[in-house]
């Protein structure tokens, strides 16, 4: 059976309650939680994409989780808010492995069908000027790199996944038909509509591997925010037939979290049967990790990492992808010999 | 040799598999306030699970029965139990509670059955010395 995962914990820069959060995720059963990083790319002005701190930094040393007789593993995510174009053209080429889409109040999330290929020839026209906010080239160019010098920094991607936000319907869209990256598209209610989305775009989303997201600590803090959570991942149950979907909360505080089973019966709510239920919060969340994983590395065999011990401990490789490489080197070399 | 076959007969197994036998389920369940010295009695429990079926189910919902069969005050701790029609609406209403009277709060579920007798042991508890 795999374990429970909960993907999307709020970040933020009090300690203490980061801290409490974590243990508390530990304590309710969960093996591996995310912080999330947002990001808000503004056209004017200049920003910097906030890096990661450190887990040990954080806290330390890890709680175990209940259970069970490891430690909690934690990981960091990004989401990046994308409400125009020239956004998503700049952040088409950035090395996603999540996307995350928004309502908003200012635009319904109802869309229409786009052509695909006025969609790429509007897009390949945006890359080709340089109408993007030099952040995100910076990110482009850095997320061209394949292998080991991926994302942020030089050397390890201290990211572990990263997550595009998405503002309008026409994005999403554009994003799950034209992006070949992504990994993870997640429905986070904002606005007061309800999100109608198309089957077509579902379909070519999940054949990209796309993950479907739910956040469900909304619906616990505000009780209009349940009516629309609820409608929203109705729907969208009901547009993705329960598959490739994930229960997780946007918990800010240790008492927004909920247990694993909890979550599982919140998705029977929703409209999933028993089976895709605890599959959204278990290995569902797994695969999308995985692929997270694989996307950093070599057709998913051969990766690279620094070679100092303190962040091998975070990188959790599958430990036959570190083995076949050399095996394999070795076996040449005893043939040749 | 056959004579030690009739002595030495082997025992005839039976398995019996019993799908929604039990018209209850049992839940324990624990409320965790962020102030951590309130207490509630039984009456403002079960009230305080009542208004958060109604709110998420209405009328129809508040209806459904529900019992607090023993109940810890020191602990916040409540065994209760519905029938098994109504579990999925008691147990998701206790999920999404989110506050009391302006604080929050958040039920833990701690073991759900349908047979009351395994809630007498918990291995998550379970100290070895």
């Amino acid at each position: 059976m795999s374990v429970f995962m909960d993907l999307n914990l709020s970040y933020t820069t009090d300690k203490s309650r980061l801290q409490s959060l974590i243990e508390t995720a530990a304590h309710l059963g969960f093996s591996t939680v995310a912080l999330n990083y947002v990001f808000e790319p503004m056209a004017k002005k200049k920003q910097e994409i906030p890096s990661p701190t450190p887990i040990n930094d954080l806290i330390d040393p890890l709680p175990v989780v209940q259970g069970r007789s490891r430690p909690i593993r934690v990981l960091n995510r990004l989401t990046v808010v994308m409400s125009d174009s020239s956004h998503f053209a700049a952040c088409m080429t950035y090395d996603v492995d999540i996307i995350c889409i928004s309502v908003t109040e200012k635009l319904p999330f109802f869309f229409k069908r786009a052509p695909v290929s006025g969609v790429r020839s509007a897009l390949t026209t945006i890359v080709n000027t340089d109408d993007r906010s030099p952040s995100l080239s910076s990110i482009c160019q850095s997320g061209r790199h394949s292998g080991s010098s991926v994302s942020f920094k030089a050397g390890v991607s201290l990211c572990d996944q990263q997550v595009k936000l998405l503002h309008t319907s026409r994005m999403y869209y554009c994003v799950c038909v034209c992006v070949c990256v992504c990994v993870r598209v997640c429905v986070r209610v904002r606005a007061c509509v309800c999100a109608f989305v198309h089957t077509c775009v579902c379909v070519q989303a999940v054949d990209r591997g796309l993950v479907f997201e739910v956040s469900y600590s909304a619906a616990i803090r505000d009780s209009t925010m349940r009516r629309y959570t609820i409608a929203n991942a109705v729907s969208l149950v009901d547009t993705c037939k329960g598959k490739n979907m994930i229960l997780s909360s946007a918990a800010e505080k240790p008492l927004e979290l909920r247990g694993p089973y909890d979550i599982t019966n919140l998705g029977l709510l929703f409209g999933l049967s028993d089976g895709d239920a605890k599959e959204a919060v278990s290995s569902t969340c797994r695969s999308v990790v995985l692929h997270a994983e694989t996307r950093k590395t070599a057709s998913g065999i051969i990766y690279t990492m620094r070679s100092c011990s303190e962040s091998s401990c975070q990188q959790e490789a599958p430990p036959a992808a570190d083995c076949e490489a050399p095996a394999a080197k070795r076996a040449r070399g005893h043939l040749t010999e | 040799m056959r004579g030690a076959d009739n002595k030495d007969k082997p025992a005839l197994y039976q398995r019996v598999v019993l799908k929604n036998a039990s018209p209850y389920h049992y839940m324990k369940v624990c409320l965790v306030l962020e102030d951590e010295s309130t207490r509630l009695s039984a009456v403002e429990l079960k009230q305080f699970i009542i208004t958060g079926l109604k709110s998420l189910y209405g009328e129809v919902g508040a209806a459904l029965t529900f019992d607090l069969l023993k109940y810890d005050e020191d602990t916040l701790t409540a065994f209760l139990r519905v029938s098994s029609r109504g579990l999925v609406k008691l147990w998701s209403s206790l999920t999404l509670l989110g506050s009391y009277q302006n604080q929050a709060c958040a039920f833990r579920v701690l073991q759900v059955s349908p047979f009351l007798l395994a809630l007498t042991g918990n291995s998550r508890e379970l100290q070895l010395d």
